[in-house]
């Protein structure tokens, strides 16, 4: 457990050391067109080689992986947001505030959740902001309904309502027993969405519905590259390989963190 | 001698979707200041819904509880104030006990809401009551899961009597545990009544009321089916019902 713990938190540190500074480093221009340069193979002075329009891989792949990291980061945090609010909510309050909000998520989940967001994204359309709205319309359903499970379990708690009799207001409630109850659960549920928010916006992205070229995201770079998947295959190749390394990463944080939770 | 609980009437109906079941059916019962009297039936019966309607976890459809000589109410800040000298203890002592708090923290928890606390005395207080249930200061630093179910139920027994209540509600409270445990929570039961703290012992073992309880209410269905003094009751009991319970327990 502490080997997993020690190996993921690594592997993140170093993406966001890459992510953060990455770029502030890299010798090109990650936009910066040379015909003359298209389709290099990887070389020692284009590691990953070169797209179509004679970019560098490798400093697409830094660039794009701070738009992909950044906004899956942004979806998560503001789906959580809203979705362990309305799902307080709904478990504390009950009766009709219950009844209001878990039609929400029933009329949400009356829908495959990707399909959604490609509506909503195709609705607004094509914008990196769109796609953070399309997905956060997907994604808060899973925390509103956690959190409102969870508080209702905490709520019929006994020692719930010991604290009651005890003289307990409901802010004392909320900040002593609910949120400690359900903070771990909620902790590993976002850790864990992270790496499948990042392959959503690829795949956003990568249908078009996404970041707008020429932006260096994973999604869009390979929706761009997949003309030339036979002649130039190593700009799907490296992109897939981030994006693996970066969604493992994350789902092994995710799943190190819930091992140390459930331990607690 | 002041009458502390006084029941009338009291109904009670859980309803789900087309289905409704009558938990508690017209009762009516009334405590003296120091008394304990055992409410006895099989699971089912409703006394765990009479205690929690006392407590204000349930409200009741109708009927009226006057504590202390004021009607209960079942709203508000004001259902707390009116029960602040009423504590209750529960069946399963795990889930009475708050998981992220220390067992310092959760018997804190049963005066910081009405009174400041001074944390260097009331960790002294707090080790003397748990002393008291025979547990020494070194508990008061640990959390609930690394208690046994027993040591569990004494520290949340510490807790409800930190605040000095004058009404206890026991409810099934040794149903969780063995028979040597449960002997030593009696026993301690009975030490708390001699002080004059008046004590409502809900259990399905008819046989535990005996040490214990001045009078007993024998439930059944929601409704009383008889009730008295222990002694009679459990020497002649009335009814089949009463009859099945002793012979039951013994």
């Amino acid at each position: 457990m502490k080997k997993r713990m020690i190996i993921s938190s690594a592997w993140i540190a170093f993406i966001a050391v890459a992510l953060l500074i990455g770029p502030f480093f890299i010798k090109h221009d990650p936009y910066k067109t040379n015909m003359r340069e298209a389709f290099q193979k990887p070389s020692a002075a284009h590691i990953c080689g070169t797209d179509n329009l004679g970019r560098c891989i490798f400093c697409r792949i830094i660039a794009g992986g701070r738009t992909s990291v950044f906004t899956a980061l942004a979806v998560v945090l503001i789906s959580a947001v809203i979705g362990i609010f309305l799902g307080i909510l709904a478990g504390y309050l009950g009766c009709i505030v219950d009844e209001i909000i878990s039609d929400i998520i029933t009329i949400f989940q009356a829908f495959p959740s990707f399909v959604l967001a490609i509506a909503i994204a195709g609705i607004l359309g094509q914008d990196i902001k769109n796609a953070i709205i399309a997905l956060c319309a997907v994604y808060w359903i899973t925390y509103a309904k956690l959190a409102r499970s969870l508080v209702q379990q905490i709520r019929a708690d006994n020692y719930v309502k010991a604290a009651w009799l005890c003289g307990a207001d409901h802010l004392s409630i909320f900040r002593k027993y609910i949120l400690p109850g359900i903070s771990g659960t909620m902790i590993i549920t976002l850790m864990l969405d992270i790496g499948s928010v990042i392959l959503s916006i690829a795949g956003l992205s990568f249908l078009g519905l996404g970041a707008v070229r020429p932006t260096a995201e994973w999604g869009t770079v390979m929706s761009e590259a997949r003309d030339y998947l036979q002649k130039a295959p190593w700009i799907i190749g490296f992109n897939g390989i981030a994006l693996f390394l970066v969604v493992i990463g994350f789902n092994l944080f995710g799943e190190a963190i819930e091992e140390k939770i459930n331990h607690l | 001698m002041t009458k502390i609980l006084e029941i009338k009437n009291l109904n009670k109906t859980f309803k789900k979707a087309s289905e409704s079941t009558k938990a508690v059916s017209d009762f009516s019962c009334t405590m003296d200041e120091g008394e304990c009297i055992g409410i006895v039936g099989e699971s089912g019966s409703g006394k765990s819904t009479v205690a929690g309607i006392i407590a204000g976890f349930v409200k009741a459809d109708s009927g009226s509880i006057f504590y202390d000589g004021k009607e209960l109410v079942f709203k508000g800040k004001a259902a707390q104030l009116q029960r602040k000298s009423m504590q209750m203890i529960f069946q399963n002592p795990t889930s009475a006990l708050n998981p992220h708090m220390t067992i310092f923290e959760n018997l804190k928890e049963a005066v910081v809401y009405y009174e400041k606390v001074d944390k260097k005395a009331f960790y002294d207080e707090a080790a003397a009551e748990l002393q008291k249930m025979g547990l020494s200061s070194e508990y008061l630093d640990r959390y609930p899961k690394e208690l046994s179910g027993g040591e569990c139920q004494r520290a949340t027994i510490a807790r409800s009597l930190i605040g000095r209540p004058r009404l206890l509600i026991c409810d099934e409270i040794t149903s969780a545990l063995d028979v040597c445990v449960q002997a030593e929570i009696i026993r301690y039961l009975l030490e708390l009544k001699k002080s004059g703290i008046s004590i409502l012992f809900i259990t399905h073992d008819i046989t535990l009321t005996s040490q214990l309880c001045d009078r007993i209410i024998v439930m059944k269905e929601g409704k009383i089916v008889e009730s008295g003094f222990t002694k009679e009751i459990l020497e002649n009991p009335v009814s089949d019902y009463t009859r099945l319970l002793v012979s039951a327990g013994y």
